[in-house]
């Protein structure tokens, strides 16, 4: 399916965007050759003058380079690639703040919110580790398993949070956790 | 020197009354148009899109001013090297696809038979399949995949994703991004632009036979922060 562009916009620098993002994800390994012109351009859906012209902009920042005789490659320099991971992340985390702060939140629920997300992955995540070890089971035990293992599960979790870097147990207990079963696990278990 | 030239170029339908502006299908139209490009030429219904068309194909001729196919006026000679796709079927129904190419390589020297035959299996077509038995979406593709079968210089495509489904809209669009060259030039006559947009170099808005507007697709963006299609809008408001 051709990518989708936000058409107010000129459509070579999102080219430019997109194939460092697809990098960044791993679409195209590092030091590996990319595709013809020609063949970006039906994959995209664009003119190819305007993906050559998209290329011909990545380059600026050294994600890609191009060799006359061969065509174009992907860095293999991991500080390039580095550089454009922080710069890209950098911008999404500005567009999120964005957004949580146009929702009315302030500063701290906003770094609250983030680690409830964190926390309440790895508790999925641990929960089918700890119901499916060596067995073939997989989630469908730990949906059969119940309530009285959500315990466990949640013990579980708090060990493995506990086992993090002290440094992350402080900021938890300093922000203020009162909010939450977990968060009050993580205390007990951090004076334990 | 241009691949397509047009100088003051008008065309008046009907008896030619000097003074009567009746009619006036372009008025004094400048245009320059350059190899290696694929070009939309955008207006509403009735702005005079098939008439200039139909001028580069030589179908008629100018009132006054001029048109130049490769420096040459139209002919014979530009013929040859004007691809042209009209917004109407052109093909007689009770043909089948293989008459088509027949008719096809009968008519023109740069026709590429192999090419037109080998997107048969896409279309879900065979040398045997009759015109008459086709979809519209199917017989559109067919429609683009012979005129786009020609090595020409100049493809004329005359509105040629209307009226047709979304997917078939994707495999003419990948058709005419898959045909681009340098040495060519793709005119897109639609007013379906936002299909289209993403595949055009230069945009031509086209009103009541005059040009209003002439510019770099990405640097219309840049400079209005709008789509061409809501610049379009803008545009042509009723």
């Amino acid at each position: 399916m051709a990518w989708k562009f936000n058409d107010n916009q000129p459509i070579y620098r999102q080219i430019a965007e997109r194939l460092t993002r697809d990098i960044l994800a791993g679409v195209y390994k590092p030091g590996s050759q990319l595709p013809s012109v020609r063949d970006l351009a039906l994959t995209a859906g664009v003119n190819p003058n305007t993906m050559q012209k998209g290329l011909s902009f990545a380059e600026n920042s050294g994600i890609i380079f191009s060799d006359r005789t061969r065509g174009r490659f992907v860095t293999d320099d991991e500080t390039v690639i580095a550089v454009q991971r922080r710069d890209m992340s950098r911008e999404a985390v500005r567009r999120f703040f964005s957004v949580m702060r146009s929702f009315g939140m302030g500063d701290s629920e906003i770094e609250r919110a983030v680690r409830e997300f964190i926390d309440s992955e790895r508790a999925e995540s641990s929960k089918q580790q700890s119901h499916s070890g060596g067995s073939t089971e997989g989630s469908a035990a730990t949906a059969a398993a119940g309530i009285g293992d959500a315990n466990e599960a949640a013990a579980t979790t708090a060990k493995s949070k506990a086992a993090e870097s002290s440094a992350a147990a402080r900021e938890t207990a300093s922000t203020g956790a009162t909010a939450g079963r977990k968060a009050g696990l993580v205390n007990g278990v951090k004076e334990a | 020197m241009s691949l397509l030239e047009c100088k003051d170029l008008t065309f008046r339908y009907g008896r030619k009354l000097a003074l009567s502006n009746q009619n006036l299908a372009l008025s004094n139209l400048n245009l320059d148009l350059e190899t290696g490009q694929i070009v939309g030429l955008l207006g509403p219904n009735g702005s005079g899109k098939t008439t200039l068309i139909k001028l580069i194909e030589g179908l008629l001729t100018p009132t006054s001013g001029q048109v130049l196919v490769d420096g040459k006026k139209p002919g014979p000679e530009t013929k040859a090297m004007v691809a042209y796709l009209p917004d109407r079927n052109f093909l007689p129904l009770y043909f089948t696809v293989g008459q088509v190419f027949d008719l096809y390589e009968d008519f023109f020297a740069d026709f590429d038979r192999k090419k037109a035959k080998s997107m048969e299996e896409e279309l879900g077509i065979t040398d045997n399949t009759r015109l008459k038995s086709m979809s519209k979406g199917t017989l559109e593709k067919l429609h683009l995949v012979v005129t786009m079968s020609r090595r020409a210089k100049i493809y004329l495509l005359d509105e040629p994703i209307a009226g047709v489904d979304p997917a078939a809209r994707d495999y003419i669009i990948r058709t005419i991004i898959g045909g681009y060259s340098p040495d060519s030039l793709v005119i897109i006559s639609t007013h379906l632009i936002a299909d289209i947009e993403n595949v055009l170099d230069d945009v031509i808005f086209i009103n009541k036979g005059e040009v209003t507007l002439h510019g770099k697709a990405d640097e219309l963006r840049e400079k209005r922060g709008l789509s061409i299609d809501d610049q379009f809008r803008e545009a042509f408001r009723c």
